[in-house]
């Protein structure tokens, strides 16, 4: 996926999946899951 | 507006310095015509885009900038540089361009709904906005129009909105931080160019605060995901999409849903306006009804003579006068630096439903400068368009007793806009100028009527004069020597 002429910041599009309603905040929570799994 | 079929008349072209960020297109002008050049991608964007439904409802009632698309003989009658654009736009011409640091509240506020409208109704029809800035947006009068065409790209499944910092530091963390917090976000807005940024909105709020609607998801974890996550946004997304955004459906749900929640917020925030000495000023001034009525006649009769294309009127107030120049005809900009004033005077005027006033906060002690990339993006208030008419009332004894500035300069950059004024010199006997010379340890001596006057011969040819008799204040219809 490639962006726009800016950056959207990592922070802003996860922030995103807070206030998308329980679908984002599974998203969410799968998406903290897959970083602890594997964290370089 | 300009938007004819006709040939395009050869004029130079200006590339507009403020576009250059998104590099898929450019903004130009041809005399007095606004065009946008498409690069290849945003040209096969466009054609897509100009085949929906909420294209053509949004070019009817006005939301969108109206647009035409340039025919292959029209675009070649343009200058070589601008060929090079496989397609070019012409779009209806904003009468005065203002930005976001010069907005009221409420003018903040309904700007960021019709950002949120707008990209919802896209949505509806698989498109989306590329980004969520406060500067896509002008006002014709008090009607917000949206003016980024190119903002419009076809949705990517299992993308969230790229725009959504942008919206958050240009529209909502300055709206709470005046609702919130009572704090102008004009000076915040005129300071960065980008917003303020989560993490230094999260420092300027009280504990207090993060219990009001949209703190805890738009601001403190906001700030707490940028602060913790140092991934590049590419990884983000590559990640989000495997662990469940890449679903198409999903994704697009949870977009719809930010929207409707930042929507949600900004519609909760409130103004809550502070009276202030100028919110009263018309109950709390000296005139009489005779001398009210005799201003307003010399206004109108300048008006009706000169019948200018665009007034300025500094010091608006409650806008008394640039109503009765706008009903004479052609475009009013209401400035003041009162924002209660401002945000009052819009309110009323969309109430009214004018089309030709523009209210603006701006004081003229400090007014917007040249600033941006090489101090061109965005461009003071006389880079944009010099008035026909300017209206000066009753303002001069504040810049001179309240703000110091020296009499002869302030004279000199009214002789500078190169047009017709009125201006109304209120006597040091004047109860309001009385109470501001009390402010003066030295009395402020250069501020008398004789001093005005010299310095007004040098630099005008007065063409009328009119004292109001009963209010210690004297009327001059002037002209700069060319």
């Amino acid at each position: 996926m490639l962006f726009g002429y800016f950056d959207p910041g990592s922070g802003s599009l996860l922030a995103q999946m807070l206030v998308g309603g329980g679908a984002g905040l599974v998203v969410l929570a799968r998406y903290v899951w897959d970083r602890m799994m594997h964290r370089p | 507006m300009t938007m004819d079929d006709g040939a395009l008349e050869r004029a130079a072209f200006v590339p507009e310095p403020g576009s250059y960020r998104d590099g898929s297109a450019q903004v130009f002008y041809v005399g007095q015509r606004v065009l946008r050049g498409l690069d290849k991608a945003a040209a096969a964007e466009w054609e897509e885009f100009k085949v929906t439904q909420f294209f053509s409802q949004s070019q009817q009632d006005g939301r969108l900038v109206r647009t035409r698309e340039l025919a292959g003989t029209e675009a070649g009658q343009l200058d070589a540089p601008l060929q090079r654009w496989p397609k070019i736009l012409e779009h209806e011409r904003v009468p005065f361009i203002s930005y976001p640091y010069e907005w009221s509240f409420s003018m903040l506020r309904d700007a960021a709904l019709l950002h949120l409208d707008l990209l919802e109704e896209a949505l509806h029809e698989g498109f989306t906005t590329k980004d969520g800035t406060a500067f896509n947006v002008q006002w014709m009068g008090v009607r917000p129009v949206f003016l980024d065409i190119v903002s419009f790209e076809r949705y990517r499944p299992g993308a969230p909105w790229a725009g959504y910092r942008q919206f958050c530091q240009l529209f909502l963390f300055p709206l709470m931080l005046r609702a919130y917090r009572k704090v102008p976000f004009q000076p915040w807005l005129r300071g960065h160019l980008d917003g303020v940024s989560p993490d230094d909105f999260r420092k300027l709020l009280s504990w207090r605060d993060c219990f009001r609607v949209g703190v805890l998801q738009h601001v403190l974890l906001h700030a707490l995901l940028e602060r913790n996550v140092s991934e590049t946004s590419q990884s983000t997304q590559a990640r989000l999409s495997r662990t469940g955004l890449g679903k198409a459906e999903l994704a697009l749900d949870i977009v719809r849903s930010t929207v409707r929640h930042l929507r949600k917020t900004v519609q909760r925030l409130k103004f809550n306006a502070v009276s202030t000495s100028w919110t009263g000023y018309v109950q709390d001034n000296s005139y009489s009804v005779a001398d009210r009525e005799l201003k307003a006649r010399f206004v109108q009769s300048t008006v009706t003579e000169i019948k200018p294309a665009l007034t300025w009127d500094l010091g608006c107030n409650t806008g008394e006068y640039s109503r009765l120049c706008a009903d004479v005809g052609g475009y009013v900009i209401a400035i003041d630096a009162d924002v209660s004033c401002i945000d009052r005077l819009y309110l009323a005027l969309r109430a009214e439903g004018r089309t030709n006033i523009l209210p603006l906060v701006g004081d003229l002690a400090d007014s917007s400068p040249n600033m941006g990339w090489r101090g061109r993006e965005r461009k003071g208030l006389v880079e944009r368009g010099r008035p026909d008419l300017c209206l000066c009332l009753a303002l001069l004894h504040h810049l001179v007793i309240s703000h110091s500035l020296p009499m002869e300069e302030v004279l000199q950059w009214l002789a500078e806009l190169r047009c017709p004024l009125v201006l109304e010199f209120v006597d040091r006997e004047d109860p309001l100028a009385t109470r501001l010379l009390h402010g003066r340890q030295d009395g402020c001596p250069e501020y008398s009527r004789q001093n005005f006057e010299r310095g007004l011969r040098q630099l005008f040819d007065i063409e009328q004069c009119a004292e109001l008799t009963d209010s210690h204040r004297t009327l001059y219809r002037v002209r700069p020597r060319a």
